[in-house]
């Protein structure tokens, strides 16, 4: 599944339902056009006299592309009512944000809310006559589960807790299309990663640490004591991503015996056998448990059972290393793909100050005065994820059946839910960026604008009338959210004269360097 | 949305015309400025560490089968057993695939082989071999430093069937990367030309990776949208294996047969990380090796003479434990085995020192040592194989000497 980017059986499930009339947007773009177009047409010679609604503009369309999957229209001027502060904090505290019209949508993936035994027992369920198909078809609860993460990413009021759910997500990454863990991976995101992005790091730790995926995708439901002379018993995976990619990172400070004496520790961590009654779900099986005291980062963990996992998850979520770890990959994301070692530094202290609070620690990130950096503007290139559903948000699309458009994310390298080593998908540009993926977000363009994703719709006899009555920058400027440079203005204006539609300009905006980028 | 644009602008002079027209005999077409013989590297990247006293089984040594009571690889003539080589090592039943090429003399192994930097994070390793500066940060790839120390003027040398440009090519400027070379097809729009004008005004002016990897894609792009991957047909009646790594071989396969000057192509085949119930003479580590096998005969039938040119290399980041653990797999370990598949290889033979697997010749007391520093294998293929005039400068700090070399290429 990883690795089949390119097509996929929707069957059933991608089957197109009678479209509603897209929303029309262009009664309330109008007035937003009056500031952009007057921005663009000023272009940069007025950078030199932005007055200060401008630059307060320039700096919320630059949180937005970094604390929000990109901004709408509707959302700048929500920032700019409330203030980005106030806006900040109402998102690190998600669950006072409802969303009736997000929950309306994710209705109609009836799998995000089951338990293990629903997805393995009861869903899909067959259709009378339909012939036994074994566990069922868990390719669809995989779809289902990208469709929903696409859909939040569009169209999530709590836009950060979207982009911090995919951060830590990947940060924990599991591999969504191998074995059980199709039926798995709905309750990591749900139960344990997306209602723990703003809390403790130890507590989020933990969650995954306890996870049937987590223990699942790195082999530890597996690994036991040695008995009756069967070898070691020890599977080493967990143990060493634990401290490599969740904690404490490659240069931490830990080493062979390290790992070792980790995974002795965590034997017995496993998951409730499937045949048994009630719930399934995390179980530690004392019988198998590596009785003796462990020795880990020079610390002596007395023996003690399932305890000495959850004392070593305290002693790595508090070291510094691994403060510094998150520090960097947080930086990374929110700011620049070769992050400041002050705003490293002072993540890094946040998170030891507050006991590795993660809002606070995002907040130290997105608060600084240095994240408005002209030098970090513009300069991080959007991940697969970002493309697709800032493209979709720019154009004022509708997100109906996520599917389509989740696989597109797919289309640009970075399937959601499906990387397949326990690193994640990078978030650097040079590992994102592709000829063939430049072709790809060329293409995803074009079917943004001209409204053909499948499931997604877009109201594209919009941008002739723009373009009509207001002309190509101000469409550019509309669907950037900023005056674009003078190359694409060139370009697009070039493109208009040989008699570009209203379609192939947005969607050239949409391809555009200003767009890609974030 | 710029689907079947405008053939105009082909960079490489002549090259559409040939595609048009269809497939030019493999190299039989000299480009102008052209050395007399154009050698290929075919380099595939098993990502996860593969297991490789499972691929190539140790089965004259004792200490392996107790080592490995579960998974170990029953010796040849067993049911399900290797399929010997050598007396001494035997491929994994499920990759008798590649028997002929070994009887040929054209496949080559390297046992014992890897880095000696002690690394077992899959992440730090792979950047190790791929820069072939283990231990280092540096970030420039041997293949990039390789394409530079033998410049030919070629704007296109080197094909990555990857999402991104890997780390053994970073650095380079004369390297396309795509999971897929000929599925290219760009919009359908009859708009095609002004879109692309636009995008050349859009990006041309642009000295950023963005800027670069888009004239390079509009560059490649006519090269690459005339080959037709509905259309091609293997020679010799080769019939590539279902999944990625068939598909992608064929595509390598179609492109180098389009004599586009392709001289490296680069390829990853992941799932090689078996911590886990890996399975013995079947399972899941059998099905990833019968793939990869499978995939190669293919591509070694297809290529026909033309192989004579071209050589296949494997790498990995690194072996696995010589025992099993406790759950029927094995972690990450030290050496392992690399395959090196094409006609300038001296085959027919395992190359390297064995370093036994008894538990004072274990690595750390628990892995496969290494004998051969993978640089030796690499250096060997670039000098002998490919022709690089300045070995020093693609894998700097590393003495490479050839009066002492493994002689896996002749």
């Amino acid at each position: 599944m990883a690795t089949s980017r390119r097509r996929r059986d929707s069957g059933r499930f991608a089957r197109r339902k009678p479209a509603r009339a897209p929303r029309r947007r262009l009664l309330g773009m109008l007035g937003v056009l009056g500031v952009l177009g007057a921005l663009a047409s000023s272009g940069r010679e007025a950078a030199a006299g932005l007055d200060a609604a401008e630059i307060e503009s320039g700096r919320i369309v630059h949180l937005l592309g970094r604390a929000a999957f990109g901004p709408t229209p509707e959302l700048v001027r929500e920032v700019r009512s409330l203030g980005r502060s106030a806006w900040l904090a109402r998102q690190i505290a998600p669950e006072a944000i409802a969303d009736p019209d997000l929950d309306r949508r994710l209705a109609r993936y009836p799998s995000l809310s089951m338990d293990y035994r629903d997805l393995i027992e009861n869903y899909p369920r067959r259709e009378p006559g339909e012939p036994q198909q074994g566990l069922g078809r868990p390719q669809r609860i995989v779809l289902e589960n990208q469709a929903a993460l696409l859909t939040r990413a569009v169209h999530a009021r709590a836009q950060l807790r979207e982009v911090m759910t995919d951060f830590w997500f990947n940060h924990f990454n599991v591999f969504a299309a191998e074995g059980a863990m199709p039926y798995l991976t709905t309750a990591y995101l749900r139960d344990a990663i997306r209602p723990r992005v703003f809390g403790r790091f130890e507590d989020l730790l933990r969650a995954t640490a306890e996870s049937p995926a987590m223990l699942y995708y790195l082999d530890n439901r597996l690994s036991q004591r040695a008995r009756r002379g069967r070898g070691t018993g020890l599977n080493e995976n967990y143990a060493r991503e634990l401290l490599e990619l969740h904690t404490l990172g490659v240069e931490g400070g830990y080493g062979q015996a390290d790992v070792v004496e980790v995974a002795r520790a965590f034997t017995g961590w496993t998951i409730t056998p499937p045949e048994t009654a009630g719930p399934l779900g995390f179980l530690f099986r004392a019988l198998w448990h590596e009785p003796g005291d462990k020795v880990v980062l020079g610390t002596v963990v007395p023996g003690g059972g399932k305890d000495e996992g959850d004392r070593i998850l305290r002693l790595l979520a508090g070291h510094p290393s691994t403060a510094r770890h998150l520090a960097t990959k947080l930086v990374t994301r929110l700011v620049s793909d070769s992050p400041s070692e002050a705003l490293i530094v002072q993540a890094r202290d946040t998170y030891l100050a507050t006991d590795g609070d993660l809002g606070a620690t995002v907040l130290s990130i997105l608060e600084a005065k240095e994240f408005y950096a002209r030098a970090h503007r513009r300069t991080k290139v959007k991940s697969p994820l970002e493309a697709v559903a800032s493209a979709i948000r720019a154009a004022g699309g509708e997100v109906r059946l996520g599917v389509e458009a989740a696989r597109l994310v797919g289309d640009l390298g970075q399937g959601l839910l499906l990387s397949q080593p326990p690193t994640g998908w990078s978030e650097v540009a040079s590992d994102i960026v592709s000829a063939g993926g430049m072709v790809s977000r060329f293409e995803l363009a074009y079917r943004v604008a001209s409204g053909s994703v499948e499931g997604v719709d877009v109201d594209a006899s919009t941008w002739e009338r723009i373009v009509a009555v207001w002309g190509a920058p101000a469409l550019a400027s509309y669907l950037l959210g900023r005056a674009p440079g003078p190359d694409t203005l060139a370009a697009l204006e070039m493109a208009r004269r040989d008699g570009a539609s209203g379609t192939l300009l947005a969607a050239l905006v949409l391809a555009s360097p200003e767009f890609q980028q974030q | 949305m710029v689907r079947k644009l405008t053939r105009r602008q082909v960079l490489h002079g002549g090259g559409a015309a040939v595609l048009a027209a269809g497939l030019a005999p493999f190299f039989g077409l000299r480009r102008a400025g052209a050395s007399a013989v154009r050698r290929v590297l075919v380099a595939i990247f098993q990502r996860g560490a593969v297991d490789g006293l499972n691929m190539v089984v140790p089965h004259g040594e004792p200490t392996y089968y107790s080592l490995r009571p579960t998974i170990a690889i029953q010796p040849p003539g067993s049911e399900g057993g290797a399929l010997d080589l050598d007396g001494d090592f035997g491929l994994h039943p499920s990759m008798s695939a590649l028997l002929p090429s070994w009887q040929a003399g054209e496949l080559a192994i390297v046992h014992a082989c890897g880095s000696h930097d002690p690394t077992r994070s899959h992440f730090d390793a792979q950047d190790y071999m791929e820069t072939g500066l283990p231990g280092d940060g540096a970030t420039e790839g041997w293949l990039a430093r390789h394409l530079r120390s033998s410049a030919n003027g070629g704007a296109l040398r080197a094909v990555s069937l990857t999402g991104s440009i890997p780390r053994v090519l970073a650095g380079a400027v004369e390297v396309y990367a795509a999971p897929s070379l000929t599925d290219l097809t760009l919009g359908r729009s009859t708009e095609a030309a002004i879109a692309r004008t636009a995008l050349e005004r859009m990006y041309g002016p642009r000295s950023d990776l963005l800027g670069v990897t888009v004239r390079d894609t509009l560059a490649n792009f006519d090269v690459f949208s005339a080959l037709d991957r509905e259309v091609y047909r293997p020679a010799n009646g080769a019939v590539y294996p279902a999944g990625e790594l068939g598909t992608q071989l064929r595509e390598v396969a179609q492109v180098l047969k389009a004599d586009l000057g392709v001289e490296v192509a680069f390829l990853d085949v992941e799932g090689w990380d078996t911590h886990a119930n890996q399975g013995g003479s079947a399972g899941e580590l059998a099905n990833r090796l019968r793939n990869l096998a499978d995939a190669l005969a293919a591509f070694r039938l297809d290529l026909g003479e033309s192989m004579a040119e071209v050589s296949v290399l494997t790498m990995s980041e690194f072996g696995r434990t010589a025992a099993e653990n406790g759950t029927r797999g094995t972690d990450h370990g030290h050496g392992t085995a690399m395959l090196l598949l094409g006609g300038t290889v001296r085959g027919g033979r395992v190359y390297g020192a064995w370093p036994g697997l008894r538990s004072a010749e274990l690595y750390e007391g628990r892995d496969l040592a290494v004998t051969t520093d993978f640089r030796s294998l690499f250096a060997e293929v670039a000098v002998r194989h490919l022709g690089n005039p300045d070995v020093a400068s693609v894998f700097p700090g590393f003495a490479w000497d050839p009066t002492s070399r493994l002689g896996v290429v002749v």
